[in-house]
């Protein structure tokens, strides 16, 4: 883990240094472009830009590693608190799609491998490539104009109270939705041709009973890999739902702050996104000992 | 034996059920108020920030625009500058003199003027706004501001205390001697880090202050959902009366698109017109009339570096001068927002020249300026720009014809505007294209074209005339308005025909507002900057 955060932060760092640019543009007004010389010296000098890079790197991860994420000179704020304060927001806009997406595809993908070759098996399989291929930003706006502007049903954007979580949650969990349908189905038709399957349904047991409890028991391992990948990118932050529905969430900040190269907040970004991936690694193993018991007893 | 369902059905169900509990769940919140105790109708204005997060709200650290529109109701200064009437107008000072030298500067403040905590200002307090901004320690970007007051270097430098040119005289008075005349240092006191801020708070506060601003300004703070949402209340114990609008909220929208969605469902209240958006607005019949235009103070152009060839000769950049259409470039790649440029000085500006005509469109002209500078096969030269729809490469690739029609090859290297600034600012460049500079008085407009101003202070362009270097250090000089505009007008005149740029047209800013909205300005410095205090809505469903 902790290599590997090194690494990473690493990547980033030399990445940003990279890019040409200065930090200290982010003072000035992009349209008035005016900034007093002598002032930026002094920002230089105060936060250490000044510093050749490797001294800036290795400040900065033994900060780190006590917990200390550094200081945005543009917020003036320090950075734990930025992401703090952006994290609630990306979390509801994370969760509420993983739940549309498994909620609606887990169930679709059931049915379109239970009826295979059937209208519900076309129809969710046509469903999955539209989701797939449907560009997020386009399918945020149509929804917004059919639902905020023709309907007003709903506000075309922002954040607040539930209702603003609705389009944007529904846009996300779409591409999600898809993903996860399409495993579903297959990872059920790969099931449902075992020959356990047979078995069970010429004991005499309910259809109910033969795909939830034993085929779906079966499909699950695979299904929750997917839905661990999904969930990680869901919850670090969707940029581009962010933009389009103005969600103020990390993926947002994450990217303006790469514009306005502040490598403090950058950073705690990547490290945040880390993290979360981590976690969900963390709890799709936790719950493939929990699913499959042969899993258990194999450690 | 049990009944046995319909395979269909027993598969079916679960799905069935979920989605008609998500459907439930949309309408569900779709119709719900906003929770809340029932209250007095409040009048509330909802208007949008395109640019992002103000970031920080402490007046001395921010100089974007996010940041100033919000704290331009927050906090007040010791004047104010009305830009439809061009003058300046006592807000915290109510008198105000000029000594014969051009050098002390004599305020008499308002009595009754208080914080948002209840405290009376008084001169101490001014004196303390405008020591914190000088203090190094605060790191304020805006500092040189007050650079001129005498004594202000040496406080910066670390090397005094206080401020010796800024002396309280009385609980509600204050002088201030400057170190040399300054021609703009009653405008410069309109700025917004020349706020006045309560010693108290901010040490209370300390770095928060940013984030929990206390003023003295017709609205008070009252929330700030990051990246998302500001709202400010009315200050109902305001010097100038309670404002007539008791919530202003400001909607932090970045995508073009999303606002134009939200505003034509009612959401926002008036918005600034981004250029693709315009003619949408203005033909269509339900909003022209609710447009609000004005010649903003940017002038657009491509700036030429006077120190290399081929535009170190001033026919060559008088050539290009001659060699492009701007009328058709403006009113077709620009749909008609914008006004082609005469000069350097938008006919919003004090000082700007009527009478001068500017470059006609004359490519035989350019054909035998470039014959004469020894070119008559043209040249190629590239041009720094930013992806911006009017000012960056679609605006680069539209003068190309022109350009080409006259043998001159120009290819546009698009980049960050962060990397064009700091390679412009560096002199590593054949061409940029820009829009400036947003000031009230020309006299800053025309520093950008003095000697001393090389690199990052503005003459990116390492243009030097010792004619207009000598006008403007007179500029400097003068207390006189009218003098100052002849000489203003005059060393413009200079400019223009020396041709460090190519002077493409002033941006034309536009505000579509919703039909209950009254009081918006058109303000040439940027029409975000509208007096929130003033504005009143009427009729809103």
């Amino acid at each position: 883990m902790v290599p590997l955060l090194i690494g990473i932060t690493l990547v980033t760092f030399v990445l940003m240094n990279v890019i040409p640019g200065d930090p200290t543009i982010s003072l000035m007004d992009p349209k008035r472009g005016q900034l007093d010389p002598q002032a930026a010296e002094r920002i230089r000098q105060r936060w250490g830009l000044n510093d050749p890079t490797y001294l800036q790197y290795l400040k900065f991860l033994l900060n780190a590693l006590r917990g200390d994420l550094g200081f945005s000179f543009r917020f003036n704020q320090p950075v734990t608190r930025i992401i703090l304060e952006r994290l609630p927001a990306t979390l509801e806009l994370g969760a509420a799609a993983l739940v549309i997406a498994t909620v609606i595809g887990v169930p679709g993908g059931i049915m379109a491998a239970v009826r295979q070759g059937g209208w519900m098996d076309a129809s969710v399989t046509a469903f999955c490539v539209a989701g797939v291929s449907m560009p997020v930003f386009w399918l945020g706006l149509l929804f917004m104009y059919l639902f905020a502007v023709k309907l007003g049903l709903l506000p075309a954007g922002g954040y607040g109270s539930p209702r603003f979580l609705v389009l944007p949650s529904v846009t996300l969990g779409l591409s999600s939705m898809a993903m996860i349908s399409r495993m579903t189905r297959s990872a059920m038709l790969e099931v449902l041709r075992q020959d356990y399957i047979r078995t069970a349904r010429s004991k005499g047991l309910a259809e109910r009973v033969v795909i939830y409890k034993h085929a779906l028991r079966n499909a699950l391992v695979p299904m929750v890999t997917v839905m661990g990948v999904q969930a990680g990118w869901l919850l670090t932050g969707a940029v581009i739902t962010e933009n389009v529905f103005g969600w103020p969430g990390i993926g947002r900040l994450l990217v303006d702050c790469i514009g306005q190269r502040d490598l403090p907040v950058v950073q705690g970004c990547v490290l945040f996104a880390v993290g979360m991936f981590a976690l969900v690694n963390l709890v799709v193993d936790v719950l493939y000992a929990y699913i499959d018991p042969r899993i258990r007893f194999e450690r | 034996m049990q009944v046995q369902w319909p395979r269909r059905f027993r598969v079916m169900w679960p799905l069935a059920l979920l989605v008609g509990a998500l459907a439930l769940a949309v309408a569900a919140t779709s119709c719900t108020r906003s929770a809340g105790p029932p209250q007095a109708k409040q009048t509330k204005l909802t208007r949008v920030d395109l640019y992002g997060d103000p970031e920080n709200l402490d007046p001395i650290l921010k100089d974007k625009i996010s940041a100033l529109v919000i704290n331009s109701a927050i906090f007040e200064q010791l004047l104010n500058y009305d830009v439809v009437q061009k003058k300046l107008t006592p807000e915290l000072a109510t008198e105000w003199t000029v000594g014969p030298d051009g050098l002390t500067y004599t305020f008499k403040l308002r009595q009754g003027a208080k914080f948002h905590n209840g405290r009376e200002i008084k001169a101490d307090d001014v004196k303390y706004s405008f020591e914190r901004l000088l203090n190094p320690d605060n790191m304020s970007p805006l500092s040189s501001t007050l650079a001129s007051i005498k004594g202000a270097k040496e406080f910066t430098e670390k090397k005094a205390t206080e401020v010796a040119g800024i002396k309280v005289t009385g609980p509600y008075s204050l002088t201030i001697e400057l170190a040399e005349p300054d021609p703009t240092f009653l405008l410069r006191l309109t700025n917004i880090c020349c706020s006045v801020v309560p010693k108290e708070e901010v040490q209370k506060l300390g770095a928060d202050f940013g984030m929990k601003p206390v003023g003295s300004g017709p609205y008070k703070f009252d929330s700030w959902v990051k990246d998302s949402k500001v709202v400010l209340v009315a200050n109902k114990d305001h010097w100038a009366g309670p404002p007539k609008i008791d919530v202003i909220e400001t909607l932090i929208v970045k995508e073009a698109a999303t606002r134009d969605a939200m505003f034509a469902a009612g959401q926002i209240d008036y918005m600034l017109l981004g250029d693709p958006q315009y003619l949408k607005y203005k033909n269509d019949p339900k909003w022209a009339n609710n447009l609000v235009e004005v010649a903003e103070l940017y002038t657009r152009h491509i700036a030429f570096n006077c120190q290399r060839p081929p535009f170190n000769n001033k026919l060559v950049r008088q050539a290009i001068n001659y060699a492009i259409d701007r009328k058709t470039l403006v009113d077709t790649l620009l749909q008609g927002k914008a006004y082609p440029a005469t000069g350097l000085f938008p006919p919003t500006l004090m000082g700007y020249d009527p009478e001068l005509k500017g470059y006609p469109y004359d490519p035989e002209k350019a054909k035998a300026l470039l014959k004469e500078a020894g070119y008559p096969k043209g040249f190629e030269f590239e041009v720094l720009c930013t992806s911006h729809p009017a000012w960056g490469t679609p605006a680069v690739e539209a003068i190309q014809p022109y350009l080409e029609a006259v043998g001159i090859k120009v290819k546009p290297v698009q980049v960050e505007w962060g990397v064009m600034i700091d390679r412009a600012n560096a002199g590593d460049f054949q061409a940029y294209m820009y829009s400036v500079c947003g000031a009230v008085h020309p006299y800053d407009w025309l520093l950008l074209f003095h000697t001393k101003s090389f690199g990052g202070a503005g003459n990116r362009m390492r243009y030097s005339n010792p004619e207009v270097d000598r006008l403007v250090d007179q500029m400097k000089a003068t207390t006189d308005e009218g003098e100052m505009i002849r000489l203003a007008r005059e060393a413009q005149k200079i400019i223009v025909d020396d041709a460090p740029w190519w002077f493409f047209n002033y941006n034309k800013a536009v505000i579509v507002h919703q039909p209950w909205v009254k009081g918006l300005i058109p303000n040439p410095v940027d029409m975000d900057y509208q007096p929130l205090d003033k504005l009143s809505v009427e009729g809103k469903p």
